[in-house]
C-alpha cells in the first residue's frame, strides 16, 4: 500500500532498480540497498550501502530501516549473483561467493527483516528464484543450486512465519535482459527462451506483475509459493 | 542498566506474549498465570510454545534497543551449545542478557 516501507536489496540497476522506481512511483517508501552507490534517484527512495552476505552489513541496514521508519512492510530479496560455467571448471571461491549473495543474503534479509516485521504481526517477503532451477540449466549448477536453496528456505519461513502475518513467497524470472546475463552467449540463451512456454525474453513489467499479486493486502492468504515467470 | 531493568524487560515481553494467545490459554490449556522469574519458558511448564519463545526473545532484544540503546543477539552460538539452557527459566535468560549487557558495555568502556 501507498506508505509501507519495501526493502529491496539489488537496487542499483537491472530488476532491482526498475522495482524500486516502480514502488516508488506508487509511493511506497523504498529503501534501496546495493554495494556501490546509485547513479540515480528518486524521491521516495533512499539509498543504504550494504553487502548483503555481510551479517554486519545487513544488522546495520535493518537497524537504520527501524531507526528511521519504526517499520518494514516489503521485503524484496533481489540481490544476486551469476557465473556461467561448467561445474567442473569452477572455482570454490565462485561457488562460495554465488552461495553466500543468493543463499545466505537471503537468509539474513529474512531473518533480520522479519524481525522488524514481527512488532506490527504484517509482512510480505518475496525472495527470487529462477526458471534455472525447474529448467536444470547447464552451465549454472551453483546459481541453480543457491536458488534451490532460497526455494526451500522460503517454504519452511513461510510456516514459521505464518502465524505472525508475514507471508513470504518467490518468484522465478526467466532470463530478462540485465547484466545478469551479459555474459551469457545469445546461443545459449536462445535454446532457453525456445524451451519455455512462452518464446521470449522477460521483462521487468513481468516481474513486477508477480511481485503485485504477492503483496497485495487480498494475497494474505498465498504464502510458501514459488512462481515461474514464461512457463517453465 | 542493572539485571532488575532486565527483568521488568523480559516479564513485560512475556506478558506481551501470552496476551497474543488465543483466549488468553497457554498451549498447554491451563490458565495463564502471573509470571514471575522463576517462569520456565522451556519445557511442558512452560506458558510458550516455540513460536511463543522466539517472539520473547526478539521482543527483548528489540526493548533492549529501544530502551536503552543496547543491541544484543541472544541467541548466538554460545547461548546455543551451553550445558544448561539459558533459556529455562525467567530468571536464568535475565541472567544470561546481563552477562551478554555487560559484555557489550565492557567493549564499549
Amino acid at each position: 500500500m501507498p506508505g509501507d516501507v519495501m526493502l529491496i536489496t539489488g537496487a542499483r540497476k537491472g530488476i532491482g532498480r526498475f522495482l524500486a522506481e516502480h514502488y516508488a512511483g506508487r509511493g511506497y517508501r523504498v529503501v534501496g540497498c546495493s554495494r556501490q552507490a546509485p547513479d540515480w534517484t528518486h524521491p521516495n527512495c533512499e539509498h543504504v550501502a550494504a553487502d548483503v552476505s555481510r551479517e554486519e552489513d545487513v544488522k546495520g541496514l535493518l537497524s537504520h530501516i527501524a531507526g528511521r521508519y519504526g517499520r518494514l512492510d516489503v521485503i524484496l530479496n533481489n540481490a544476486g549473483i551469476a557465473s556461467m560455467n561448467h561445474f567442473l571448471l569452477t572455482p570454490g571461491s565462485t561457488a562460495q561467493k554465488i552461495m553466500e549473495t543468493n543463499f545466505t543474503g537471503t537468509f539474513l534479509v529474512c531473518r533480520e527483516g522479519a524481525r522488524l516485521m514481527m512488532k506490527h504481526r504484517r509482512g510480505r517477503i518475496v525472495n527470487f528464484s529462477t526458471v534455472a532451477v525447474p529448467m536444470t540449466l547447464e552451465g549454472e549448477a551453483v546459481y541453480a543450486a543457491s536458488k534451490s536453496a532460497v526455494e526451500t528456505f522460503t517454504k519452511v519461513i513461510a510456516r514459521e512465519l505464518a502465524p505472525c502475518g508475514i507471508t513470504c513467497n518467490a518468484v522465478g524470472p526467466a532470463p530478462v535482459e540485465t547484466d545478469l546475463i551479459r555474459s551469457v552467449p545469445p546461443e545459449k540463451i536462445r535454446q532457453l527462451v525456445d524451451r519455455l512456454a512462452i518464446k521470449r525474453l522477460g521483462t521487468f513489467q513481468d516481474v513486477a506483475n508477480v511481485i503485485d499479486f504477492f503483496i497485495r493486502e487480498e494475497s494474505a492468504y498465498v504464502t510458501g509459493q514459488i512462481l515461474y515467470l514464461g512457463g517453465a | 542498566m542493572d539485571r532488575e531493568q532486565i527483568i521488568g524487560i523480559i516479564l513485560q515481553c512475556l506478558e506481551e506474549v501470552l496476551s497474543g494467545l488465543d483466549d488468553g490459554e497457554n498451549p498447554g490449556g491451563t490458565a495463564p498465570v502471573a509470571p514471575d522469574e522463576s517462569t520456565p519458558l522451556l519445557g511442558r511448564k512452560s506458558p510458550l510454545d516455540s513460536l511463543g519463545l522466539v517472539t520473547l526473545i526478539v521482543s527483548t532484544e528489540q526493548a533492549l534497543k529501544e530502551r536503552h540503546g543496547v543491541s544484543v543477539t541472544i541467541v548466538d552460538e554460545r547461548a546455543l551449545s551451553m550445558e544448561k539452557s539459558p533459556f529455562r527459566t525467567v530468571a536464568t535468560l535475565a541472567d544470561y542478557v546481563w552477562t551478554l549487557v555487560k559484555e557489550k558495555q565492557g567493549h564499549a568502556g
